[in-house]
């Protein structure tokens, strides 16, 4: 468990960040969102030391982290930037091994590790250990960035929009990547980003910044069913929210299973999300799905139950 | 003709053809060609200087002064390396960076300084013969290596130094494994820009009785013996090119 306490970063008379107080329960993702400027990635780069706090403290699962030396405290901490910065002079398996090189690590124990870790990011590891990062294209690079973030296993990954310099399809590919990864090693992961989309689909929590302060936070619905501002409504879509919040809401949550649809059509699945119920509704001219859930269970989703609650 | 020069004469041009991209290898060669084969010109200078009644230097073997020239400027330039990059490396640190004017003036100094100016002041302060030389080649040569390193320093890219940091690095380990690796292309063009200057330089350490490939030069000028400065201005400029092209192929080499 990540805990900011009353965090506070001040550069001359800006303040930017402002007792920003945060929990970030183990194993969940954790999205910082906000406009440029809004302290975000301040605040990430508070949490590893790379800026030191005028006021409040890190706790790395009760430990406050400026107990500890900066630079070991990194060690234990995987970071990955918009720029990537791979060491353009050093082979990608070099690249990856990095920080257990660092750590004392052994050849041979490193060199699995390597390729663990091209394997997990989706890379050959024959067809890429030896290679230079500026024969990766962009998105392979940042699969690398990752790996290299990943390499010691620490148990937080912080993530300074590591997605925002990518094309809109490489992107997409790299955070179904960062959700499956996640899921089979179970980090604990803050993401910055000013994208809503990567939030909604990438965090169980997000938190809104604005000028260095907290002003909501909360799992993706709770945000897109209740901003508790104009700011954040504004900020989670305006008036496409409510698109938004059909990409968070399951199927399963509005069908009927008192009525049975029949097989007219292939049924959608009950953990399926609205907005896919819906595109199937459209692209079948009908008002009406079969829905079938986990335990077998049939039922109908109408057009009425998805716009209604 | 063409297939009968590829049934034949093929593996030699391949070999030829490595050679041929190998000038650095042939530049020394001449070298040293002209330093064995001087000594035995004596006939060649008597017919291109028939007013001259001893065309051919024979005061100091040419192998000695050759010899003696690349120590004094091996040993200015090992200081300047070590103390230049040294130099650059401070003043691009945290601690350093008030420093980088002043130092960036000093050094500026230094190249406009006339090297005749320092051996003049030197001579007084500690003697005749190789040490002045090498001071002056040391004030001389520094700014072309101190200005490198803090051109190089500050063009390494943005984003492998915040990575660098941001792993867990330490400040030093960032400068090792990431800056000056990066860096180091423009460093050495920076020594290579202070080597050669300094080949050409240390000429004028004859001037106050060091060995170097200046001697015939300075005592041709004086006894209006052309065939001397020719003999010597001949071999200092193959020396130059010579150590010219070799950093040419270790700069590719770091390519």
């Amino acid at each position: 468990m990540i805990v900011l306490d009353r965090l506070t970063k001040r550069y001359g008379p800006t303040v930017a960040v402002d007792q920003l107080s945060l929990t970030v329960p183990t194993g969940s993702i954790c999205a910082l969102v906000g406009a440029s400027g809004c302290g975000k990635s301040t605040t990430l780069r508070l949490i590893n030391r790379l800026i030191e706090p005028d006021g409040g403290r890190v706790l790395i699962e009760g430990t406050d982290a400026a107990s500890l030396p900066a630079v070991a405290l990194r060690r234990r901490i995987g970071y990955v930037i918009q720029s990537i910065g791979l060491f353009p002079h050093w082979s990608i398996a070099r690249n990856i091994s990095t920080v257990p090189e660092l750590l004392g690590w052994t050849p041979a124990r490193i060199s699995a590790r390597v390729d663990e870790l091209l394997d997990l990011v989706g890379l050959d590891p024959a067809l890429y250990r030896h290679r230079r990062p500026h024969q990766l294209s962009g998105g392979q690079q940042q699969r690398v960035g990752v790996a290299r973030a990943l390499a010691a296993d620490p148990d937080l990954l912080l993530m300074d929009e590591p997605f925002g310099a990518l094309d809109p399809v490489t992107r997409d590919g790299l955070q179904g990547a960062l959700i499956d990864i996640q899921a089979r090693t179970g980090k604990t992961v803050v993401i910055v980003t000013h994208d809503i989309d990567e939030a909604i689909r990438l965090a169980s929590r997000i938190a809104v910044l604005d000028g260095g302060r907290l002003i909501q936070q909360g799992t993706p619905r709770e945000l897109l069913a209740h901003p508790v501002n104009s700011f954040v409504e504004a900020f989670v879509g305006g008036p496409r929210r409510g698109l938004r919040l059909l990409q968070v809401t399951p199927v399963g949550e509005r069908t009927d299973y008192s009525v049975d649809h029949g097989d007219a059509c292939e049924p959608i699945a009950a953990d399926a999300m609205l907005d896919a119920a819906l595109a199937l509704m459209v692209a079948g001219g009908t008002d009406r799905l079969p829905v079938r859930d986990q335990a077998g269970r049939r039922g109908t989703l109408s057009l009425a139950d998805v716009v209604t609650s | 003709m063409s297939d009968i020069a590829s049934g034949h004469t093929r593996p030699p041009a391949g070999a030829l053809a490595r050679l041929a991209a190998r000038p650095a290898v042939w530049a020394s060669l001449a070298f040293a060609a002209a330093l064995m084969l001087l000594p035995y010109s004596g006939p060649l200078f008597h017919a291109l200087f028939p007013d001259l009644p001893r065309p051919l230097y024979t005061r100091a073997s040419f192998l000695d002064l050759a010899l003696s020239h690349a120590g004094l400027v091996g040993l200015a330039s090992l200081v300047v390396v070590s103390l230049g990059i040294a130099i650059g490396i401070f003043v691009t640190r945290p601690a350093g960076r008030d420093f980088a004017g002043p130092v960036d003036t000093l050094t500026a100094v230094g190249q406009t300084f006339p090297p005749t100016a320092v051996l003049a002041l030197a001579v007084p302060a500690i003697g005749y013969g190789g040490a002045p030389t090498v001071i002056a080649l040391i004030v001389y040569g520094l700014l072309p290596v101190v200005s490198a390193t803090i051109a190089g320093l500050g063009a390494v890219p943005a984003a492998p130094v915040q990575a660098a940091d941001g792993i867990g690095l330490s400040p030093a380990g960032r400068l090792v494994k990431v800056e000056l690796p990066l860096a180091a292309p423009v460093i050495l063009s920076g020594i290579r820009t202070s080597v050669i200057l300094n080949i050409g330089t240390a000429t004028i350490g004859s001037t106050v009785g060091a060995l170097t490939l200046g001697s015939p030069i300075i005592e041709g000028l004086s006894g209006s013996n052309p065939a001397y400065v020719l003999q010597g201005a001949l071999l200092v400029g193959l020396f130059a090119v010579a150590t010219d092209l070799w950093f040419d192929e270790l700069e590719r080499a770091l390519h």
